[in-house]
C-alpha cells in the first residue's frame, strides 16, 4: 500500500504510515532550512515525527531563496 | 521650585534647530535679511498662494484669576471688569459676521466663577451657530472639558506657553492654576486628544531670553505634529507691548529681530500657518503679510465688547497698534496683490 | 548620537540592509553580504524542489557572525497571503523580522497600501518586528506607525528602476513626522544616493539590485557600506546651512530699517 500526496503541486507516493519526517528523509541532499505546510497548516519542526501523511494531503515544502 | 522641563524641549541636535539657533544668534546684514525674506515669501506663496487668512478676536470677559506679572488683566489690577452676556455676545458676533468674518477667536482670562467653563461653553455653542470656525484662547482645561467644547463646535485652541523657561515662568506667574508650568505645556495635547482639530502655540516675546524660547517653541511644534499627525498646528508671535500693568519687557525684541524670526521659521516650517496679530503696527503688518505670515487678525478690540459700539470701556489687555477696520485692512492686502480669505470650508461636512 | 540602529529591540551595527536576490550565484551573494558589513539580509520564500536542490542560502548566511535574516512576503498578493508567508518564514528561521511586501502587479511591483496596512496590523499584534515596504505616503506612514510597525520603508523609486530618491519630498515629510526609523527601500542605484538618504535623516537604506546588478557586486557592496557610513557621519555632524542669494528687485525688508 502507498499513500498518494501532493508535494508542491506534484504527485508524490510514500509508504503507508509515512510521517513528515519520513518524507523529508527521502530528499537528497538533506535540505537544511525548510518549512512544511500540510493542508494549509504549518507543521512545527517538533511535530515532524508524529505528523502522519494520508491520501490526498496537500504538502508544501518551502525554503529561502534570494530576495530583496 | 521651578517645574522640571521635559527633555524634548531642550533638544538642539536636529539640523533644523541648529539652523534656527545660528540664524537667531548671529548678527544679520541687510542683504542677508533681504535674502531670508525672499525665501520666506517664496515659500509662503508656494504653500498658501497669494492669500492671507483672516480671523477676528472677541473678548468675552476680562475677569481673571491669574497673577501674570506682565498682564493688564491680572486679578490684582484695579480696572473695570466686564463680561458679555449671551445676548451681548450675539450682537457682537453678528456685527463681526456682517463684516465678513468667518473665523472667530473667543477670549477670556484665567478661569473665574464669573467666567468659568460653563460660561465659555455657552458662548462656544452660540458662536458655532454663527461662524463656520470657532477658536478659543482662554484657560487650560482638562481633556474632558475640551471634549465638551468639541461637542459645542469648537475647532481650534490657541494657548501660548508665555515663557518656556520654567524659572522665569515661576517668577512671572504668581499664583493660581496658571502657575502650573507643565499643566499649561501639556494643555494643547489634551485639547488634541479630545478632538480639537487645530492648536496655536507661541511664546510671549520679551519675557525670557528669546533664542532659547524659540528653540523650545520649535521643539513644541515638532512634538505636537509628530504625536498628533492629523492635527493642525500654527505659530503666533505675541510680543510684549506697553499695557496697564506697566510691565517693561526684560528681554525686549525689536521688529527687525521679530521679522528675522518669522522668516527663518517660515523656512523651517514651510507648511505651517504663521500668525500675526494687531498688536503690531500697520507698517510692520503690511510688510510681513505674505512674507512668512499667512494668517492675521483684523478688527481687534482687546476691550470687552468693542464691535457693536465704538466707545472703549476699559484700558485693554494690551494696546492695539493696528486699528484699521476689515475693509481698510482688506484693501491694503489687495493693494499688495494678496487675497483676504475668510472662508473655512471644513465645517460644511459636519452638519 | 548613537551609532547603533535598534529595530523592535534588536540592535544592528550597520545602517545598510542588503537584499539577497538577483545575484549571479550564491557565492557572489555571500561575498557581497560580507563586504557590505550589513547585519540584516532579506530573503524570500520559495518552494523547495527535491529534484533540483538549489544552493542552500541559510547555511552560509547564518555562518556570518551576528547576521540576522529578514524574510520578505514577496509573492503575496494580499494581506492574508502575506500573513501566511510571515508565519511560515518565522517557523523556517526563527527570525522575528518580517519585511511586509505586497505587490499585486507583477510588472511595476508597487506596494498595495491597503493590504500592506492590514497585514502589518495583524503581524505587529503577534510579536513580529514588522518592516513594511510601502509607497512614500506620509499618511500611510503614520497609520502604520499606529498599528505598531518597527520601521517604515518607503520606496525611493519603483523596485529595480534605479531612479534614486524620486520621492524625496515625501520622504522628508515622513522623516519629520515619524516616531519610528525611516528606511528607504527600493529605487536606489548609486552609493551617493544612499549617502544622501542618510544625510537627510533616514535611519538606514535597503538595497539589492544596485549591488546585485552592478558589474562587480562585491566592490559595489563595499561602496554602499562606505557611503552609508559617510552619510551617517554627515548627519551626526550637522550639515552647514544653505545660503540664500538676494535677487529681489524691490526690497522686502526696507520697512524694517537697518
Amino acid at each position: 500500500m502507498a499513500v498518494h500526496i501532493s508535494l508542491n503541486d506534484k504527485n508524490h507516493d510514500l509508504p503507508d504510515g509515512a510521517t513528515v519526517a519520513r518524507l523529508l528523509a527521502g530528499f537528497s541532499p538533506q535540505p537544511k532550512g525548510i518549512a512544511v505546510v500540510v493542508n494549509g497548516g504549518i507543521v512545527p519542526k517538533a511535530a515532524y515525527e508524529t505528523t502522519k501523511l494520508t491520501d490526498g494531503d496537500q504538502v508544501e515544502v518551502l525554503t529561502f531563496a534570494g530576495g530583496g | 521650585m521651578p517645574a522640571s522641563m521635559p527633555s524634548w524641549l531642550n533638544d538642539t541636535a536636529a539640523p533644523a534647530v541648529q539652523r534656527l539657533k545660528k540664524t537667531l544668534e548671529n548678527p544679520c546684514s541687510d542683504a542677508a535679511l533681504e535674502a531670508l525674506a525672499a525665501t520666506a515669501q517664496a515659500l509662503t506663496r508656494r504653500h498658501f498662494g497669494r492669500t492671507i487668512s483672516l480671523y477676528a478676536p472677541l473678548y468675552l470677559s476680562n475677569y481673571c484669576s491669574g497673577g501674570c506679572v506682565y498682564c493688564g488683566y491680572a486679578a490684582d489690577r484695579e480696572i473695570p471688569r466686564h463680561k458679555l452676556t449671551l445676548d451681548q455676545a450675539r450682537v457682537e458676533m453678528l456685527a463681526l459676521r456682517t463684516m465678513g468674518i468667518e473665523e472667530i477667536l473667543l477670549l477670556t482670562g484665567e478661569r473665574t466663577p464669573r467666567a468659568d467653563y460653563a460660561y465659555l461653553r455657552r458662548h462656544v455653542d452660540l458662536a458655532a451657530g454663527i461662524f463656520p470656525s470657532v477658536a478659543i484662547e482662554t484657560f487650560p482645561m482638562s481633556e474632558e472639558e475640551y471634549r465638551g467644547l468639541v461637542e459645542a463646535g469648537c475647532t481650534s485652541v490657541t494657548l501660548y506657553q508665555e515663557t518656556y523657561d520654567p524659572a522665569r515662568y515661576e517668577a512671572l506667574h504668581r499664583w493660581g492654576d496658571k502657575a502650573d508650568y507643565l499643566s499649561r505645556l501639556e494643555a494643547p495635547e489634551r485639547a488634541l486628544a479630545a478632538g480639537i482639530r487645530h492648536v496655536g502655540v507661541g511664546a510671549l516675546l520679551g519675557l525670557s531670553e528669546p533664542v532659547m524660547e524659540m528653540i523650545r517653541l520649535f521643539n513644541h511644534v515638532h512634538r505636537l505634529r509628530k504625536k498628533f499627525w492629523r492635527a493642525g498646528v500654527s505659530v503666533s508671535f505675541p510680543r510684549l507691548r506697553p499695557q496697564a500693568g506697566g510691565y517693561q519687557a526684560a528681554y525686549p525684541v525689536d521688529e527687525r529681530w521679530l521679522a528675522r524670526l518669522i522668516f527663518i521659521l517660515r523656512t523651517l516650517l514651510p507648511d505651517t500657518p504663521l500668525v500675526l496679530s494687531t498688536r503690531e503696527t500697520p507698517a510692520f503688518r503690511d510688510g510681513m503679510a505674505g512674507v512668512g505670515i499667512s494668517k492675521m487678525s483684523v478688527a481687534s478690540r482687546t476691550t470687552v465688547g468693542g464691535y457693536s459700539d465704538h466707545e472703549d470701556k476699559d484700558p485693554g489687555q494690551f494696546d492695539v497698534s493696528d486699528a484699521r477696520d476689515v475693509r481698510a485692512f482688506c484693501a491694503m492686502l489687495r493693494e499688495k496683490g494678496l487675497e483676504p480669505v475668510f472662508k473655512n470650508w471644513d465645517m460644511v461636512y459636519r452638519h | 548620537m548613537d551609532d547603533t540602529l535598534i529595530l523592535g529591540g534588536e540592535t544592528l551595527s550597520s545602517r545598510l540592509i542588503l537584499g539577497s536576490g538577483k545575484f549571479a550565484d550564491t557565492a557572489t551573494m555571500i561575498a557581497a553580504v560580507k563586504a557590505s558589513g550589513t547585519g540584516l539580509v532579506t530573503v524570500a520564500l520559495r518552494r523547495f524542489n527535491p529534484d533540483q536542490p538549489t544552493d542552500d542560502l541559510m547555511g552560509p548566511l547564518m555562518a556570518i557572525p551576528g547576521l540576522k535574516l529578514m524574510p520578505n512576503t514577496s509573492g503575496a498578493r494580499d494581506a492574508k497571503e502575506a500573513v501566511k508567508a510571515a508565519y511560515i518564514a518565522r517557523e523556517l528561521c526563527g527570525s522575528r523580522f518580517i519585511k511586509v511586501e505586497i505587490h499585486p502587479n507583477p510588472h511595476h511591483l508597487l506596494p498595495d497600501p491597503i493590504e500592506t496596512y492590514e497585514a502589518c496590523r495583524i503581524l505587529a499584534a503577534d510579536d513580529f518586528i514588522v518592516m513594511p515596504y510601502m509607497p512614500a505616503d506620509p499618511v500611510l506612514a503614520k497609520r502604520l506607525e499606529e498599528v505598531g510597525v518597527a520601521s517604515v520603508m518607503p520606496l525611493g523609486a519603483a523596485i529595480g528602476t534605479g531612479h534614486g530618491m524620486a520621492t524625496r519630498e515625501m520622504i522628508e515629510i515622513i522623516i519629520r513626522d515619524s516616531h519610528v526609523p525611516v528606511i528607504v527601500d527600493a529605487g536606489l542605484r548609486a552609493p551617493s544616493e544612499a549617502a544622501a538618504a542618510i544625510e537627510m535623516g533616514c535611519a538606514a537604506v535597503l538595497v539589492n539590485s544596485a549591488v546585485a546588478a552592478s558589474d562587480h557586486p562585491v566592490g559595489m557592496a563595499e561602496a554602499f557600506k562606505e557611503a552609508v557610513a559617510a552619510g551617517w557621519k554627515a548627519w551626526c555632524s550637522g550639515l552647514m546651512p544653505t545660503s540664500e542669494t538676494a535677487v529681489a528687485t524691490s526690497p522686502l525688508t526696507s520697512f524694517l530699517g537697518s
